[in-house]
C-alpha cells in the first residue's frame, strides 16, 4: 500500500500482467498478431493490381502452376492465381470463422451453462440433456450431410452450424463452475442483501466465469478453424471464398500434391501455426487461472 | 432490553448426506432439533458449539438462506418464513450476515466501492452523493480509515483483517437492526480479532444493533456476549448469562467444553469438571440425550432412552440435563473445597 | 549435546516482486524431552522456520546464512540420502491440513505399515503388526478401526492417525505446525493431552508452531514469540505469561480474550503485521509499537537477558 492508498487494479488486469510474464503466452500472442497482420494485408493485393485478387485475379501470362518468382512471391496455382494473396485472404477467413464461431458458441455455452447451474432442477435437466444429445452427434458428419443437402454452404452458415454444435462442451464446464460458485459466501451475501437472480448472475457469477469461458474460447477457435479447413478440403466449403482448407483442396484436386510444395506447404503451415498460437495462449491462460500452476511463492 | 427482537419456536432442520454409489448409506443428520430461543433487543448473544453442532445452520435459517423443516422464526413478532417479494426485501434490510472466511465472502471482481455500494443500489437508498457519504461513514465505523485509501482497492490487495472489515461494512451499510456474525474472527490473527471485537461492541453500544455471535471459541464468547447458548448436535443444552455459564455450568457438555479450553492468563473457571468420557466409540444416535455416549455422568436407562428438555435451573439460566442440578452441586462443592472457601 | 540447535539463521524468498526476508537472526535450541512453541501472527515466518528445520523449503527460498545442528550435524550439509533418513527417523512434521494427506484409497493401518517398511525393510510381519497396534493404542484410536479407510474416520481420528504416522519411526523431534487448529476444542484438548503423555514417556521433543497463544502457553515448556521474521522474546512459558517484556508480547497477550468474569477491555494492536523486504535495520515492531522512539527505527535491538533464560530483543528494556 502506498501512502495514498490502493490503486484500483482489478483482478483482470492483474491476470493480464501475469499472462504477459509467461513466455509461451507471449510467443502465442506474437504468432497470432502476425496472422492478424496477414488478415489486414489481405485487403491490399487487389488494390495494387486486380491481377492479385485471390479468387478472380488470374495472371494472363501464366496458365499452369508456377514456383515462386519476383512477380508472385509464393508462386501461382494451376490457373495462375497468386498464392500469397490467397494465403492472406485465408487468414481473414480463418479469423472470421474461428473467432466468430468460437465467440458464438462460448456465449451460448456460458449463458446456458450458467442458467442450468444456477437454477438447477428442471432447467438444468432440460438444458443438459439437450447438450448431451448435441454432444454425441458427430459435428463434421452432420455438417457434411447438411452441406450435401443444401448443395454447399455459405461461410456464415458454416460459422453458425459450428457454433450451434460446439456449445455443449463449454456449457458443461461453466455449469460445474457455477455450481461451485453459487454456494460461495459472496453469492450468499448478495442473496442475504436481497439481490435479484438477474443481479446475482450478471454481477457476481458472470465475471467469475468469464476467464474460464475465455480459456475455452481459445480451444474452440482452433476447433472451428480445423473444422472449416476439413470441410473445405472435402469440397464442402463456401466456393466464393478462399480459405486455407480450400487451397489445400485445390492442390489435391489438381494433382499438385507432391509436385508443388510451394503451394502445398504455406496453407498447411498456417493452419498448424494458428492452431498452435491459440493453444499456446490457452496454456498460458490456464497458468494464470489455476493458482496451483503459478510459480510465484506467496510467503 | 427484555423484549425479544427474535424468537424461534420449535425449529427443526435435518440434512440428508449423499449416499454411496448405489444410493445406499444415506444418513440423516440433525442440524437443529426443537430449538426455542429468544434473542433480546440490543444484546450480543453468543451461540457456542463445535463443528456440526448446527450453529451456522441456525444463522442461515434466520437470514433465510435456507428453510427449516418445521418451526417458526419471528422477527419483531413477524413470521419471516412467510415473507415474499417486497416484504422479504425489506426484511433483508433489517438483518445482515458476516461470514467466516473473508477470502470467500467478497467477490474478487468488484472493488471495495462496488461491494459497499451494492446494498444501497439493491434497496435504492440515497442519491450518488448520499451513497458516498454513507459509504465513508460506514468505512470509518469499521476502521477502514481514511476511506479514500481503501475505496478503490480490490479484495486481493487487502489483508485478511481488512477484507473482514469490508465484509462487516457491507453488512452495516444498510444500518440493519440485527447482525449475524458467523465465526467472523476464527480465521484471523489474535491482534486483528481483538480489533474486530471492539467494532462489534461499538455497534452494540453506539447503534444499538443486536448481534448473534456464532463461535466455537468460549473465550471470545465470554468477552463479547451478554448471554450464551451452548449447542450440541443441534440441541440447545445450556443457556444463560455468559459469566454464569463460565462459573456455574449445569450441563456436563458445557463442563467438558470448559475443561478443554486452554487455561491462559487469569481464568475464572472454578475447577476441572471431568465430565467427558475418555474412550468412546461414535456410533448410532440414541433416543435419549444427544451427549449420552460421551458423558461420564450418564445414567444408563434414563439418559439413553429419554430426551431431556431445557428447564430453568436458576433465574434466566436454562439447562437440559436430568442430573444437571445434582452434578452442578457436587462440582461446585468440590471447587469450593479446592479453593478453600 | 543439545538435540537441535539453530544458529544465526537467515532466509529469504526470491519473488518476482523482489527478495523478501522471511527469517533473520534466528537463534534457539531444543533440549531432549522439551516442548518449544513458536507463536506469532500469520506471515511472521513461523511456518518457514519449521520447514527449514526439515529442509522442506520451496524452490525460491534461499538460506542466506546460519546453521541448523541436529545432534551436532549440520543438516544444511546433508546429502539427499541422509536427508531422507533424517526426515522421518529423526524429525517428523505434522501439518495443519495433515489429516487430508492420508491416501484415500489405502487402509489407514496399511499406510502406517508402509511408512515403517520403507525405512526398515527387514522388519518381520509380526513385529510390524505389533508396532502398528501399539501406535494405535498410543494415540487412542480403537484397534477395531485399523482396517478402515480414511474417509470412514472423523476429522479428529484422521489427525490422530497422522500423529501415529509421524510417530511410526520413533523420531526424536516432532514439528507440529498448527497441527490441531482445524479440530474442535474437545478433540484438540484430548490430542494434546495424549501427546503430552508421549513426550513424557519417550522423551520426545516438540516444536509447536501456532497462532493460538493460549494453546501454545498451555502446551509448551518454553515459548518464542516471533514478529516480522525475527524472534523478539523467548523464555519459559511461565515467565512470558507472568512478566512479558517485549512490547509486542505484551500487546499480544492483552489482545487475547480470557475466561474471566470481570472483563478487562482488550487492547488490540493497531495496524497489520508487516512483511519485510530486504535487510531492513531497526526493530520490526517499530511501526506498531506504543513505546517506539526514533532510535528504534535505526538500531536493530540486541538480545538482553532479563531473567534466567528469558531473552528479549528490545532497545527500551
Amino acid at each position: 500500500m502506498s501512502e495514498l492508498g490502493f490503486e484500483g487494479k482489478g483482478p483482470l488486469r492483474e491476470a493480464w500482467e501475469l499472462f504477459l510474464e509467461s513466455s509461451i503466452g507471449k510467443a502465442g500472442l506474437i504468432i497470432l498478431s502476425i496472422f492478424a497482420l496477414m488478415a489486414i494485408f489481405s485487403f491490399v493485393p487487389p488494390m495494387i493490381d486486380p491481377m492479385y485478387h485471390p479468387m478472380k485475379g488470374v495472371d494472363p501470362e501464366i496458365t499452369t502452376s508456377q514456383p515462386p518468382s519476383l512477380r508472385h512471391w509464393l508462386g501461382t496455382d494451376f490457373m495462375g492465381r497468386d498464392i500469397l494473396s490467397q494465403l492472406l485472404a485465408g487468414a481473414r477467413v480463418a479469423f472470421l470463422v474461428g473467432i466468430t464461431a468460437a465467440l458464438m458458441s462460448i456465449i451460448l455455452g456460458t449463458f446456458l451453462g450458467m442458467l442450468a447451474g444456477y437454477f438447477g432442477g428442471v432447467v438444468d435437466t432440460l438444458l443438459m440433456r439437450t447438450a448431451d444429445v448435441i454432444m454425441v452427434l458427430p459435428t463434421l458428419l452432420v455438417i457434411l450431410v447438411l452441406a450435401s443437402l443444401f448443395k454447399g454452404l455459405s461461410i456464415w452458415s458454416i460459422v453458425i452450424i459450428i457454433a450451434l454444435f460446439r456449445w455443449p462442451g463449454v456449457s458443461r464446464v461453466i455449469r460445474a463452475q457455477t455450481l461451485s460458485l453459487k454456494n460461495r459466501p459472496f453469492v450468499e451475501a448478495a442473496k442475504a442483501l436481497g439481490a435479484s437472480h438477474l443481479r446475482i448472475m450478471m454481477r457476481h457469477l458472470l465475471p467469475n466465469l468469464v476467464p474460464l469461458a475465455f480459456l475455452y474460447m481459445t480451444f474452440r477457435v482452433t476447433a472451428a478453424i480445423v473444422i472449416e479447413a476439413a470441410l473445405a478440403f472435402l469440397g464442402f466449403g463456401d466456393p466464393t471464398t478462399v480459405s486455407w482448407g480450400m487451397m489445400l483442396q485445390w492442390v489435391w484436386k489438381t494433382g499438385h500434391m507432391f509436385k508443388a510444395p510451394y503451394w502445398l506447404l504455406p496453407p498447411g503451415i498456417c493452419i498448424s501455426l494458428i492452431t498452435l498460437s491459440f493453444y499456446m495462449i490457452g496454456r498460458a491462460m490456464e497458468q494464470v487461472l489455476d493458482p496451483r500452476l503459478r510459480k510465484d511463492w506467496e510467503g | 432490553m427484555e423484549r425479544p427482537i427474535l424468537k424461534t419456536r420449535a425449529l427443526y432442520k435435518t440434512y440428508l448426506t449423499k449416499g454411496g454409489f448405489f444410493g445406499g448409506g444415506k444418513k440423516r443428520i440433525v442440524a437443529l432439533h426443537d430449538l426455542n430461543l429468544d434473542i433480546f433487543r440490543g444484546e450480543i448473544f453468543g451461540l457456542v458449539g463445535e463443528s456440526g453442532s448446527g450453529k451456522s445452520t441456525f444463522g442461515r435459517l434466520i437470514i433465510r438462506l435456507e428453510d427449516p423443516d418445521k418451526g417458526e422464526i419471528l422477527f419483531e413478532d413477524m413470521d419471516i418464513l412467510r415473507l415474499r417479494g417486497d416484504r422479504l426485501r425489506s426484511f433483508r434490510r433489517e438483518v445482515q450476515i458476516i461470514f467466516q472466511d473473508p477470502y470467500q465472502s467478497l467477490n474478487p471482481y468488484l472493488s471495495v466501492e462496488d461491494i459497499l455500494k451494492e446494498p444501497l443500489q439493491i434497496h435504492k437508498v440515497g442519491d450518488k452523493k448520499e451513497r458516498m457519504e454513507i459509504l465513508e461513514e460506514t468505512m470509518s465505523m469499521v476502521g477502514l480509515v481514511p476511506p479514500s485509501a481503501y475505496i478503490k482497492a480490490y479484495t486481493h490487495q487487502l489483508s485478511g483483517g481488512q477484507r473482514q472489515r469490508v465484509a462487516i461494512a457491507r453488512a452495516m451499510v444498510l444500518r440493519p437492526r440485527f447482525l449475524i456474525a458467523d465465526e467472523p474472527t476464527s480465521m484471523l490473527d489474535a491482534s486483528i480479532s481483538a480489533q474486530l471485537f471492539d467494532i462489534f461492541l461499538n455497534f452494540k453500544e453506539t447503534y444499538g444493533v443486536t448481534i448473534l455471535f456464532i463461535t466455537h471459541n468460549l473465550s471470545a464468547a465470554n468477552y463479547l456476549c451478554d448471554r450464551v447458548g451452548v449447542l450440541y448436535k443441534g440441541h440447545l443444552v445450556e443457556l444463560g448469562r455468559s459469566q454464569e455459564i463460565l462459573t456455574r455450568p449445569y450441563h456436563p457438555y458445557t463442563m467438558a467444553l470448559l475443561d478443554a479450553v486452554p487455561k491462559f492468563g487469569r481464568c475464572d473457571i472454578p475447577t476441572e469438571f471431568g465430565t467427558l468420557q475418555r474412550q468412546f466409540e461414535g456410533g448410532d444416535e440414541s433416543l435419549g440425550c444427544p451427549f449420552f455416549k460421551r458423558c461420564q455422568r450418564a445414567k444408563m436407562v434414563r439418559c439413553s432412552n429419554e430426551l431431556p428438555v431445557l428447564l430453568e435451573v436458576e433465574p434466566g439460566h436454562f439447562s437440559s440435563c436430568f442430573y444437571g442440578e445434582e452434578i452442578h452441586k457436587e462440582v461446585m462443592e468440590s471447587a469450593a473445597c479446592r479453593l478453600g472457601i | 549435546m543439545r538435540l537441535l540447535e539453530v544458529r544465526d539463521l537467515a532466509l529469504e524468498y526470491r519473488t518476482k516482486k523482489g527478495p523478501f526476508l522471511a527469517l533473520e537472526d534466528i537463534q534457539f535450541h531444543v533440549e531432549k524431552g522439551e516442548v518449544l512453541a513458536f507463536v506469532g501472527e500469520s506471515g511472521c515466518g513461523k511456518t518457514t522456520l519449521g520447514m527449514s528445520i526439515l529442509r522442506l523449503l520451496p524452490e525460491n527460498a534461499h538460506i542466506l546464512r546460519g546453521e541448523i545442528l541436529f545432534e551436532g550435524r549440520d543438516i544444511l550439509r546433508l546429502s539427499q540420502e541422509e536427508l531422507r533418513r533424517y526426515r522421518w527417523k529423526e524429525v517428523s512434521m505434522i501439518f495443519q491440513a495433515a489429516m487430508n494427506s492420508l491416501n484415500p484409497v489405502k487402509r489407514v493401518g496399511d499406510q502406517i505399515k508402509e511408512a515403517i517398511q520403507t525405512h526398515e525393510p527387514d522388519i518381520s510381519k509380526g513385529e510390524l503388526k505389533r508396532r502398528v497396534e501399539a501406535l494405535f493404542r498410543l494415540v487412542n484410536l480403537p484397534l477395531s478401526r485399523i482396517g478402515d479407510y480414511p474417509h470412514q474416520y472423523s476429522g479428529g481420528m484422521r489427525q490422530r492417525a497422522v500423529i501415529a504416522m509421524a510417530l511410526a519411526l520413533r523420531p526424536k523431534l516432532i514439528i507440529a505446525d498448527e497441527a490441531t487448529t482445524a479440530l474442535d476444542v474437545i478433540v484438540q484438548d484430548q490430542i494434546l493431552k495424549e501427546t503430552k503423555l508421549l513426550q513424557k514417556e519417550f522423551g520426545l521433543s516438540f516444536i509447536f508452531i501456532s497462532h493460538d497463544i493460549a494453546l501454545a502457553f498451555e502446551v509448551a515448556d518454553r515459548v518464542a514469540v516471533m514478529y516480522g521474521g525475527r524472534v523478539v522474546e523467548m523464555g519459559s512459558s511461565h515467565d512470558l505469561e507472568d512478566s512479558p517484556t517485549h512490547p509486542y508480547t505484551m500487546a499480544l497477550l492483552e489482545s487475547y480474550p480470557t475466561l474471566t468474569v470481570e472483563r478487562r477491555r482488550l487492547r488490540p494492536i493497531p495496524g497489520d503485521p508487516i512483511k519485510v523486504t530486504g535487510g531492513a535495520k531497526g526493530c520490526r515492531f517499530f511501526m506498531r509499537c506504543p513505546e517506539a522512539e526514533a532510535s528504534c527505527k535505526e538500531i536493530t535491538p540486541p538480545w538482553v537477558e532479563v531473567g534466567k533464560g528469558h531473552m528479549v530483543s528490545c532497545l527500551r528494556r
